[in-house]
């Protein structure tokens, strides 16, 4: 290679800290991978992906982008270019950045989209349903055109991930009785894949056979309806959480749907029962047998004469301590 | 005698020998003013302790708060919690800036813990307990006290005890849990101040007794002058001076931990 074919080279970078999304605000805003993750909330709101080129050098030539799974080379001759494998992201491009719709990047299955051509046309909403298997690790490669149209090895690349499932839901035991609220235990799901839990509770309809515990809103494998979400918890290994903002002495169905580390929600768990109570707290307790304390850190109650003098003397008798301390010191 | 009795006695004496070697050892060191552990024979022989300035307790104390609900129409406290022992975990500081000569030091410390009694919540109608809502006390105890430790006797003598005793003033931080809220009332927020005067009582046994030459390589490492196992009568009369207005958080309990001086 001669010295000018090395300063014609075309070249360009792509740094993961400077992609962006157009969605706002994004659940995963502030993960650590935020900015290389993609959910099905992104999908479905048409999320624009900006990608921006540094150091790039032309040399005559432009790039095209492309999205590969499991680390393709798109410029192989023998590559399947589909968009299972391999498919183009991108027109020509000759400045940056450059806007990716989200849609773009998600990969098909061999069912429905096998032996596609590629192409540029950004997908319908459709495709945010997609049977994928999740998640899903997408590719996005750089690759130069010389000035004849010749494609060459990637220069660039940026590892993504698409995940468009939610999880599976847990198993939700029992609904426990708290005052305006019900505590919901569960458990089967898979930790180490799971970002929270919300818990949704609608108030029981009458069912035919007498048992109230149903609603029209809250089903089994149902999609969480947002109007109906009564709490949240972010931790991946919760096995309880509270519904709260309830009324007390009303039946209310409740379920739990799980969400992953890229906020994907799943469907609704199986619906229990219960029936929030009004409680007495040990407060309510004391305060009603006639104590009176309380009232904040601050709220000093008035001591005895007695008292007084004997905090005095102690007060005094620890003052001279630390005096000749500090005598003792010095 | 069968061959049992021949078998226990000759383990018995075995332990005894042992015991006794051990104590002669001790009393011998003493007699001749040697120091091998540098805690025997007169002051002036611990030549190679480091200076003493401070000591640390790591405290377990059994925390039920039984003179709270004196003065009201109830019981509520033991209706909701029971009578059950609770504990607490606690930290104090003493900074020994006085030595009395053949008596041990007086430093001011500085206490705090934390403990939290929790039950279901009792349900309005009166029939049972929530399965979803708890209730709970929690409490932060804070302390400035005067602390004595004659550790004369541990330093002269070949016992390794040292009383001690604490007198002072202590003031605990509260809050009542409604589930995982403060609770309310009536518009009062359930948080408030327990403050009032407090005593203990105690012995710490000298741990260094037992491995003097671990001792003084803790000393020479780390400025570890002693280390002790304690147990000590804790009494404390937080009701205000009397006040009416002041949740009674008096306590006449005991407490275990371990002491650490440097």
């Amino acid at each position: 290679m001669t010295c000018s074919q090395l300063a014609s080279a075309q070249t360009a970078v792509i740094d993961p800290k400077t992609l962006r999304h157009s969605r706002s605000p994004r659940e995963i805003a502030n993960a650590t991978t935020a900015l290389t993750s993609m959910n099905k909330a992104d999908c479905l709101a048409n999320d624009v992906l900006t990608v921006t080129l540094s150091n790039i050098v032309l040399a005559g030539g432009y790039f095209q982008l492309w999205a590969t799974t499991e680390g393709k080379d798109c410029q192989a001759d023998t590559i399947a270019r589909t968009q299972k494998f391999c498919w183009q992201i991108s027109g020509d491009i000759i400045q940056s950045p450059i806007d990716v719709s989200v849609r773009k990047l998600v990969p098909l299955d061999d069912d429905g989209h096998a032996g596609q051509e590629p192409d540029v046309v950004t997908p319908d909403i459709s495709i945010c349903d997609a049977p994928l298997q999740a998640p899903n690790q997408v590719t996005l490669q750089l690759y130069p055109f010389d000035s004849n149209n010749s494609m060459k090895p990637a220069v660039a690349k940026v590892g993504l991930t698409v995940d468009l499932i939610g999880p599976n839901p847990p198993t939700v035991k029992a609904a426990n009785a708290g005052d305006g609220n019900l505590i919901l235990d569960w458990s089967g799901s898979n930790p180490t894949s799971i970002g929270g839990y919300e818990m949704y509770c609608a108030e029981a309809e009458a069912s035919a056979d007498g048992t109230d515990c149903q609603s029209e809103f809250i089903k089994e494998g149902g999609e969480p309806p947002a109007e109906y979400k009564r709490g949240n918890i972010t931790s991946g290994t919760a096995t309880s959480g509270t519904a709260g903002g309830l009324t007390n002495n009303v039946v209310f169905a409740c379920a739990v749907s799980a969400s992953d580390l890229v906020f994907n929600r799943g469907k609704l768990s199986n619906v229990v029962c219960g029936m929030p109570l009004e409680t007495t707290s040990y407060l309510e307790a004391y305060r009603a047998a006639g104590g009176d304390a309380g009232g904040g850190y601050c709220a000093f109650g008035r001591a005895s004469s007695k008292g007084g003098a004997t905090a005095g003397v102690i007060l005094v008798a620890l003052g001279l301590l630390l005096r000749r301390s500090r005598r003792g010191v010095a | 005698m069968n061959r049992t009795v021949k078998v226990a006695l000759r383990g018995s004496l075995a332990t005894t020998a042992v015991v006794c070697s051990l104590l002669c050892e001790h009393s011998a060191q003493a007699a001749e003013g040697a120091d091998v552990l540098g805690r025997i024979g007169p002051r002036g022989s611990r030549r190679t302790e480091s200076p003493q300035d401070a000591a640390v307790e790591l405290r377990f104390q059994r925390y039920v708060p039984d003179q709270i609900d004196d003065g009201l129409s109830g019981a509520p406290y033991k209706e909701i919690f029971g009578d059950n022992n609770r504990y607490l975990f606690g930290l104090e500081f003493d900074w020994q800036v006085l030595r009395i000569p053949y008596l041990g030091t007086l430093a001011p410390g500085l206490g705090i813990g934390f403990s939290s009694i929790s039950a279901k919540a009792p349900l309005a109608n009166g029939e049972g307990r929530s399965e979803g809502q708890k209730t709970s006390l929690r409490v932060l105890p804070t302390y400035l006290v005067a602390v004595l430790r004659a550790d004369v006797v541990a330093r002269e003598t070949v016992v390794p005890l040292v009383p001690y005793a604490k007198v002072g003033l202590g003031a605990t931080f509260w809050q009542i849990m409604d589930g995982s809220k403060i609770a309310r009332s009536n518009g009062v927020v359930g948080t408030g101040t327990s403050y009032g005067p407090q005593f203990a009582l105690g012995a710490m046994l000298l741990l260094d007794w037992f491995s003097p030459q671990d001792a003084l390589s803790a000393d020479a490492a780390l400025g570890l002058n002693n280390s002790y196992v304690f147990g000590e009568w804790f009494v404390s009369k937080l009701d205000g001076f009397g006040s009416k207005d002041t949740l009674n958080l008096s306590l006449n309990t005991w407490t275990f931990g371990l002491a650490l001086e440097f």
